[in-house]
C-alpha cells in the first residue's frame, strides 16, 4: 500500500463512500496507484430493494451444484436501538419508541452472491447437517436460536453483495398444501391455510400505552427481494454477521410509531440499511 | 421403515419360543408390517416411527389396552375413563380424575388426529405418542402404576401374551405397552365433519348460520384462523389466549422456563369441539358460548395474554353463528366408530 493511503474498510458502503475516503486521504500527497483488491474494476450494485425474480419452480429437494464448492456462514442478529432483540423483552428504538415482540419469524429464500461484474450467482441454503434445505429456503424464528445460523453453498469468488428474498415465492406457495414439508407445513405457524406468510410479526407497542399489534405479510405484493452490500471473499472460514435493524420495519414515511400497513413492513425489510453485513 | 431387522429375527425367535415355552397346537402367525392406517384426503402423509409401524394387530392390541383397567393400581381406571369416545376421547370432567378419585389440575384433551401431533400434553412436554402413553400410567394422580407392574399383570394373561407376541414378537413390557397404545391413538383419525363436506364442494353441508359463522372464523372479525388453521384446525403452536389472571398453571413455561411462555398452552384442534366440553387446559369454560365470550372480551386478564387476543365486538347473532359453525365441526362417524370403542 502507498503512503498516505488509509486502508479501506472491508465493508464497502458503495462507490460514493469509497470516493469520499480516497478524497480525504489524497489531499496531502499524490494518490498512489490503487491495489487490485480495493480498486478492482467493478460494476457496483446498490443496496436495497430489487425486482424479485425467484425461480419459477420450487425445488423440494434442491441439490448443491458442482460449482458451489465454497461455504458462506452467516449469523443473523436482530437488533433494535443497537441492542440484541429478544422476544418478550422491552426494547427501545433510536426513535425513543418502545416495542416488545412476542412472535417474529420470516422466510429467507433465493440467495445469490453478486460478483464484481454485477452478475448474480445462485447459492444453496444448507441445513445443520450440511445438506440442502427443503425448498432451498430457511425459516428464521427469533424463538429458535438455531434458526439464526445460515449456511450457503456458493461458487468461490470475490463478491460485492449478497441478495436474497424475504418470503416464500409464488412457485413454493402453489405446492399442494397438505403435502408441504417443514418449514412450509401448517405447524410452522406461518400458514394461512391456502398460502404461506412471508413474515409474521406480533407484539406490543409500549407507548403511549401498551397496545398489541400484528403484521402478517402474506400477499404476493408483500414479498421482497433485496441487495445487501458486503466485500465477500469465498471460501471464508469465519462466519459473518447479518444484522437486521428491526426499527426499520416499524419506520413509516409519516409515523415512526406505527407503520401503516404490511406493505410498509415489507418495504422496511428491503430498505437499504435494514440488513447489513458485518 | 426398517423391516429387515424384524424379518431377520422373527422366524428363528418364534421357533425358539415354541421350543422353550411349549406351544399350543395353533402356531403363532407371522404378523405383517403393513400399516393399517392411511391419511385422509387433504391431510399430510401419516408418519409413524420406524420401530412402531401401526399394523392392524398393534392397533387392536392398543385398543384392548386403552380400555383395560388393569393398567391402573386399583384396576378401576383405564385410559378410556378420561378419554371417552362419545366426547371425541375428551373428558367431560373439568379436572380429570384418577384412581380413588384423585383429582388432577388439567382437563384431559380429546384424542383427535394425534398421528399428526408434534408434541403432547397441554404443555407439549412429550415429543412422541410412545413417550406420552407412559405418563398417565405412572402418574400417581392418574393410574399410579409402573410399566413394569402393568407388564407383570398382563404377562399372567395368556391371551394378552399371545396378542403381544402377534403384534410385536415380544411379551408385554415397558417398551411394547406404550407402543401398542400409541398405535391405537394413531388410529383415531377424524376427517368427516359437515365442514369437511362443505370444503369438499357440498355447499349444502352447512346451514346459512354455520356459513356465516365460518366467515367470522376465517375472516378479520373472529380471526380464529391465525391459530386454528389447516387440515386439523390447529397450527399446534403455544399461545396464551387470555387465561385467567392469577391462574396458577403456567403451562409451557414449566417446560421451557422462558417468561414469554407463561400461561401458554398448546393450541388444540377444533375438530369435534362441540362434544369436547368443558374447554381450556383446566376445563374452566363449560360451553362454547363461554369460550366465544372469552375471546370476544379479549381474554380473562392474564398479564402474558397474546397480542392477537383483543375484544372482538361481536353481536349476539354473530356469536350464535360462530357457535353454530363450531358445532358443524363434529364428525359423528368418529364418535360412534366401533373400531374405536370398547372391545368388550
Amino acid at each position: 500500500m502507498g503512503t498516505g493511503m488509509t486502508r479501506l474498510p472491508t465493508l464497502r458502503m458503495g462507490l460514493g463512500a469509497m470516493v469520499t475516503v480516497l478524497g480525504a486521504c489524497g489531499s496531502s500527497a499524490e494518490a498512489p496507484p490503487p491495489t487490485t483488491e480495493s480498486m478492482a474494476p467493478m460494476t457496483p450494485v446498490a443496496a436495497g430493494p430489487i425486482a424479485a425474480e425467484p425461480p419459477a419452480v420450487c425445488e423440494q429437494t434442491p441439490e448443491i451444484s458442482p460449482t458451489q464448492t465454497a461455504r458462506f456462514k452467516l449469523s443473523l442478529q436482530a437488533k433494535m436501538g443497537g441492542a440484541a432483540a429478544e422476544l418478550g423483552t422491552a426494547m427501545t428504538a433510536t426513535s425513543g419508541h418502545g416495542y416488545e415482540l412476542t412472535f417474529f419469524a420470516f422466510y429467507l429464500s433465493d440467495f445469490q452472491l453478486v460478483d464484481q461484474a454485477a452478475q448474480a450467482h445462485p447459492a444453496t441454503v444448507l441445513g445443520a447437517d450440511g445438506k440442502p434445505r427443503v425448498y432451498n429456503l430457511q425459516l428464521i424464528n427469533l424463538d429458535d436460536p438455531s434458526s439464526l445460523s445460515i449456511e450457503l453453498a456458493a461458487p468461490p469468488g470475490h463478491y460485492q453483495a449478497l441478495r436474497f428474498s424475504v418470503g416464500v415465492s409464488s412457485a413454493c406457495n402453489t405446492l399442494d398444501p397438505p403435502n408441504r414439508s417443514w418449514p412450509l407445513s401448517i405447524e410452522s405457524e406461518m400458514n394461512w391455510g391456502w398460502t404461506m406468510l412471508h413474515a409474521r410479526i406480533e407484539g406490543f407497542r409500549l407507548d403511549p400505552t401498551r397496545q398489541g399489534f400484528m403484521y402478517h405479510l402474506g400477499f404476493p405484493e408483500e414479498f421482497r427481494a433485496l441487495t445487501v452490500l458486503g466485500d465477500i471473499e469465498l471460501p471464508r472460514a469465519a462466519s459473518s454477521a447479518l444484522e437486521l435493524d428491526l426499527e426499520q420495519l416499524f419506520a413509516a414515511p409519516a409515523d415512526a410509531l406505527a407503520p401503516a400497513s404490511e406493505l410498509n413492513v415489507a418495504d422496511g425489510f428491503a430498505r437499504a440499511g435494514t440488513f447489513t453485513l458485518k | 421403515m426398517d423391516r429387515t431387522n424384524f424379518h431377520r429375527y422373527a422366524s428363528p425367535m418364534l421357533g425358539a419360543l415354541c421350543v422353550l415355552g411349549g406351544c399350543s397346537a395353533e402356531p403363532v402367525e407371522s404378523p405383517s408390517l403393513e400399516s393399517a392406517l392411511a391419511a385422509p384426503s387433504g391431510f399430510p402423509a401419516l408418519v409413524a416411527p420406524d420401530d412402531n409401524v401401526p399394523t392392524a394387530e398393534r392397533v387392536a392390541l392398543g385398543r384392548d389396552l386403552f380400555y383395560d383397567e388393569r393398567l391402573s393400581s386399583t384396576e378401576a381406571v383405564s385410559c378410556a375413563s378420561c378419554h371417552l369416545q362419545a366426547h371425541a376421547f375428551a373428558d367431560p370432567n373439568p379436572h380429570s380424575l384418577g384412581v380413588e378419585g384423585r383429582e388432577g389440575t388439567r382437563n384431559a384433551p380429546g384424542l383427535i388426529n394425534e398421528a399428526w401431533g408434534k408434541s403432547f400434553f397441554w404443555d407439549g412436554r412429550e415429543a412422541t405418542l410412545e413417550q406420552q402413553a407412559v405418563k398417565p400410567i405412572e402418574n400417581p394422580l392418574e393410574m399410579a402404576m409402573t410399566l413394569g407392574d402393568v407388564a407383570a399383570r398382563l404377562a399372567r394373561d395368556a391371551d394378552s401374551v399371545r396378542k403381544f407376541e402377534r403384534a410385536y414378537a415380544a411379551p408385554p413390557s415397558a417398551e411394547t405397552i406404550p407402543k401398542a397404545l400409541a398405535s391405537f391413538v394413531r388410529s383415531l383419525i377424524s376427517s368427516e365433519s359437515r365442514y369437511d363436506a362443505f370444503l369438499g364442494g357440498n355447499e349444502n353441508a352447512l346451514s346459512e348460520a354455520e356459513r356465516r359463522g365460518e366467515q367470522l372464523f376465517s375472516g378479520e372479525r373472529g380471526e380464529c384462523f391465525h391459530c386454528h388453521v389447516g387440515y386439523n384446525l390447529t397450527s399446534q403452536g403455544y399461545r396464551n389466549n387470555g387465561v385467567l389472571l392469577g391462574d396458577p398453571d403456567s403451562g409451557r413455561f414449566e417446560i421451557t422456563g422462558k417468561p414469554l411462555d407463561r400461561g401458554k398452552f398448546k393450541t388444540p384442534t377444533l375438530r369435534n369441539v362441540g362434544v369436547t366440553a368443558p374447554y381450556m387446559h383446566d376445563g374452566s369454560l363449560a360451553t362454547l358460548e363461554a369460550v366465544v365470550d372469552q375471546y370476544d372480551a379479549g381474554g380473562r386478564g392474564h398479564e402474558n395474554t397474546d397480542p392477537l387476543i383483543k375484544p372482538l365486538g361481536l353481536s349476539d347473532d354473530e356469536k350464535a353463528d360462530l357457535v353454530a359453525f363450531l358445532n358443524a365441526l363434529t364428525d359423528e362417524a368418529f364418535l360412534t366408530n366401533p373400531a374405536f370403542g370398547d372391545p368388550e
